[in-house]
C-alpha cells in the first residue's frame, strides 16, 4: 500500500537519506528504528511532503495507494495529510493546538474530509474521544490541550488522526515522552485501532523494547540508509548486520564479560 | 551519608475565588538513608517527587517538614557557609546538559568558575585540575575552548559530569543522567559513572524512570508514587520479588510483549498530587484494592530485613500486575 523506492534527500550536496527502500503492506506495522540522526522522521515526512524548502527530495518510486506521492499536486496532498494518512508526534500536547479545544480539533478532519457539519460533527466528535478510550468524553472535548495529561492528548490525537479515516498512521516516536504505565496503555490502544480499521502503521522508535511489542517488521536506519530490514522476530533474535547488533545490545544494556555496559564501536558500522 | 527522616514538601497553588488554597503535595513524608559509597536508584512516574526528592537532599528546596542530613550536614536550612560546604559534598548532574552548561560559556571557563567560586589553587593550577577533570571523562583538551552548542549531549553530559566532581564531592545525585541521549551514548555514559563511582568510592542517588538503567547501576532501590515510597529492597529482591502492585505494573510495563489487538481498557492514569486519594494512594488504580484500602493509608512495614513494602494486601499479591 505504501511503496518506497532508493528516496534520496539531500541539502546542497550532503544526502541525508541515501536510497532508502521500504513498502509496507495492508494491515502492516513497519518499525523504523535508529539512533536520533539516522533519518527516521526525515523518511515519514518525506513521504507525506512535509520537509522544508531547501531540502531536496528524489526518488524512483513513492506511491501510497496508487497515488504517486512525487507528482501529486499540493490540493491532492492536503487531502492525503490528515486524510488518507494520520501523524502521530512525540509530543502531543505541544502538536494540538493551544487556542482551540480538543472538540475543535478533532472535529476540523470530520468536516473537512466526511463533509459533515457543524452539528453532526460535534456527536461524532463525542464518540471519537470515548473510542480512543478517553473517560467523560463530551467533558473533555471542551478541554484545551493544557487542561490534558500527555497520555490523554495523545489519546486526542489518535482520534484526530483516526477522524479522517486514514489507511495509513505514520506514529513518530509516540510514546516516547509518556510514563512507562502510559506508554504500554497507548501500544495497546494503537494496536488495537489497527486491528478494528485495519490501517497500516509506519512506527518510528528508538526504542527496540516498543518497536518488538508492536512491530510486524523492522527496518533499522543508520545515516541516512537502511542497514537492515525484516520480520520482528528475525531482527531481534538473528540480526545479520554488525550495527543492529550492537545496538540491540546496549539499548538492552547487556553487560560484556569484565561487567562493562556494551557500547557501539566504528567497527560495528562495518558492513557485514 | 544521607539519611531523610519524614520529609515533606507542599508547594502551594495561587489561590483561585474564595476556596482553600490548595498545595501539591509532592513529596509526602519520605523518609529514605544511604549508607556511605551505596547506590540508591529512585524509581518512579513523573509527578511521583523524586526530583523533588533529589532537591530536598541537596538543599535546593527547603521541605515544609523533615529532617534531611547528608555527611552529617542539615540541609534544611542552609546559609552561605553551609551551602558552600554541602557543594563540596554533594552535587548533581542533570537530565539536559544543554540546560545544564551556560550556553556563552567555553567548558573551560564553566569548569573553572566553580574552583574560583570556591577559591581553590591558583590561576595555573585551576587549568590544571580542570584540563584532568576532562580527561578523566574522556574529553581531550580541545574541549576546553568549546561552548556547549559546539558538543553533542554525550560528550555535554561528559562535561556536567566532570564539572560536579571537581570539588571532589562524596555524593553525587543523579537525575535521569541519560534519558535524553541515544542508546549508544547512555551505555558509555553509564560505564563512565560506573567507573567514577569505583574510582572516588562516591555515595550516589541515581533517579530514573527506566528500570534498566536502575537496574545495572543501584544496589538498592525505592520505588517512588504520588508523593511517597511505596516499596523498597536490595536491587534483586526488587527486580524478582516484589510485593507491591504498583511496582509489579511498573515491572510488567517495561517487560516488551507483544500488543495484539486486545480491547483497550481506556485511559487510566496517575491522580493529580494536589488532591491525592484517601487511604493508600494506589487503590483507584489497583486490581486488588479492598475497602480498608481505600479508606486507611497502609504504612510502609518491612516484610523481610531491607525489604520495605507500603501495600495492606503484600501477601496476596500475584506476581504480575497490569494497569
Amino acid at each position: 500500500m505504501l511503496t518506497v523506492e532508493h528516496l534520496t534527500v539531500s541539502a546542497g550536496d550532503v544526502a541525508l537519506l541515501d536510497g532508502v527502500s521500504l513498502t509496507i503492506a495492508e494491515g502492516e506495522v513497519l518499525a523504523l528504528v535508529g539512533e536520533s540522526g539516522s533519518g527516521k522522521s526525515l523518511t515519514a515526512m518525506s513521504v507525506v511532503r512535509l520537509l522544508p524548502r531547501p531540502l531536496v527530495v528524489d526518488a524512483t518510486t513513492m506511491t501510497l495507494d496508487g497515488v504517486d506521492l512525487l507528482t501529486a499536486s499540493e490540493p491532492t496532498m492536503n487531502t492525503i495529510r490528515g486524510g488518507r494518512v494520520g501523524v502521530l508526534f512525540q509530543q502531543p500536547k505541544r502538536m494540538l493546538d493551544p487556542t482551540a479545544t480538543v472538540g475543535a480539533q478533532v472535529a476540523e478532519p470530520l468536516r473537512r474530509f466526511r463533509g459533515m457539519s457543524r452539528h453532526e460533527a460535534r456527536d461524532a466528535v463525542v464518540d471519537l474521544l470515548r473510542d480512543v478510550g478517553i473517560p467523560e468524553p463530551a467533558r473533555r472535548a471542551r478541554a484545551y490541550a493544557h487542561q490534558l495529561s500527555g497520555g490523554i492528548a495523545q489519546r486526542v490525537m489518535l482520534a484526530a488522526a483516526l477522524a479522517g479515516q486514514p489507511r495509513l498512521l505514520i506514529a513518530d516516536e509516540p510514546t516516547t515522552a509518556l510514563d512507562a504505565t502510559v506508554e504500554a496503555q497507548i501500544l495497546r490502544l494503537i494496536a488495537a485501532k489497527k486491528a478494528e480499521l485495519g490501517m497500516s502503521v509506519l512506527f518510528i522508535s528508538h526504542d527496540l523494547g516498543v518497536v518488538a511489542s508492536i512491530a510486524d517488521r523492522i527496518a533499522v536506519m543508520y545515516a541516512g540508509r537502511i542497514v537492515e530490514q525484516g520480520p520482528v522476530s528475525q531482527i531481534l533474535e538473528a540480526p545479520e548486520h554488525p550495527y543492529t547488533r550492537a545496538l540491540i545490545a546496549c539499548s538492552l544494556l547487556r553487560q560484556n564479560d569484565s561487567g562493562e555496559l556494551y557500547t557501539i564501536s566504528d567497527r560495528d558500522l562495518e558492513p557485514a | 551519608m544521607i539519611s531523610v527522616e519524614d520529609a515533606v514538601k507542599h508547594f502551594p497553588l495561587a489561590r483561585r475565588g474564595l476556596r482553600r488554597r490548595e498545595h501539591v503535595r509532592s513529596v509526602d513524608g519520605v523518609s529514605a538513608h544511604v549508607a556511605p559509597g551505596e547506590v540508591l536508584g529512585l524509581v518512579g512516574e513523573s509527578g511521583s517527587g523524586k526530583s523533588t526528592l533529589a532537591r530536598i537532599i541537596l538543599g535546593l528546596v527547603r521541605p515544609t517538614s523533615g529532617r534531611v542530613r547528608v555527611d552529617g550536614l542539615d540541609t534544611t536550612c542552609l546559609t552561605g557557609p553551609g551551602r558552600r560546604q554541602l557543594a563540596r559534598t554533594a552535587q548533581l548532574v542533570f537530565q539536559d546538559p544543554h540546560a545544564a552548561m551556560d550556553p556563552r560559556m567555553t567548558l573551560g571557563e564553566s569548569l573553572t568558575a566553580v574552583l574560583a567560586q570556591h577559591r581553590i589553587g591558583t590561576r595555573e593550577e585551576r587549568a590544571a585540575t580542570v584540563s584532568s577533570a576532562l580527561e578523566e571523562v574522556g574529553l581531550d583538551g580541545t574541549y576546553l575552548d568549546k561552548v556547549p552548542g559546539e558538543c553533542s549531549g554525550g560528550q555535554l553530559q561528559r562535561a556536567v559530569i566532570a564539572r560536579a566532581l571537581l570539588l571532589a564531592p562524596k555524593v553525587l545525585i543523579c537525575d535521569e543522567p541519560t534519558s535524553a541521549l541515544d542508546a549508544s551514548v547512555q551505555a558509555r555514559i553509564l560505564n563512565l559513572l560506573r567507573r567514577l563511582r569505583r574510582e572516588h568510592q562516591l555515595t550516589m542517588v541515581m533517579i530514573s524512570h527506566d528500570l534498566r538503567v536502575v537496574r545495572v547501576m543501584a544496589e538498592r532501590v525505592a520505588v517512588m508514587y504520588l508523593g511517597q515510597i511505596v516499596e523498597t529492597a536490595a536491587r534483586d529482591d526488587l527486580f524478582t520479588g516484589a510485593r507491591h502492585p504498583y511496582t509489579l505494573a511498573l515491572l510488567d510495563a517495561a517487560t516488551p510483549r507483544r500488543v495484539t489487538g486486545e480491547p483497550d481498557t481506556g485511559a487510566v492514569e496517575p491522580p493529580s498530587p494536589i488532591n491525592p486519594p484517601a487511604g493508600c494512594r494506589f487503590h483507584p488504580r489497583c486490581p486488588l484494592a479492598a475497602d480498608q484500602c481505600r479508606t486507611v493509608m497502609p504504612p510502609l512495614v518491612e516484610i523481610e530485613p531491607g525489604h520495605e513494602v507500603r501495600c495492606h494486601r503484600w501477601r496476596e499479591v500475584p506476581v504480575s500486575v497490569q494497569v
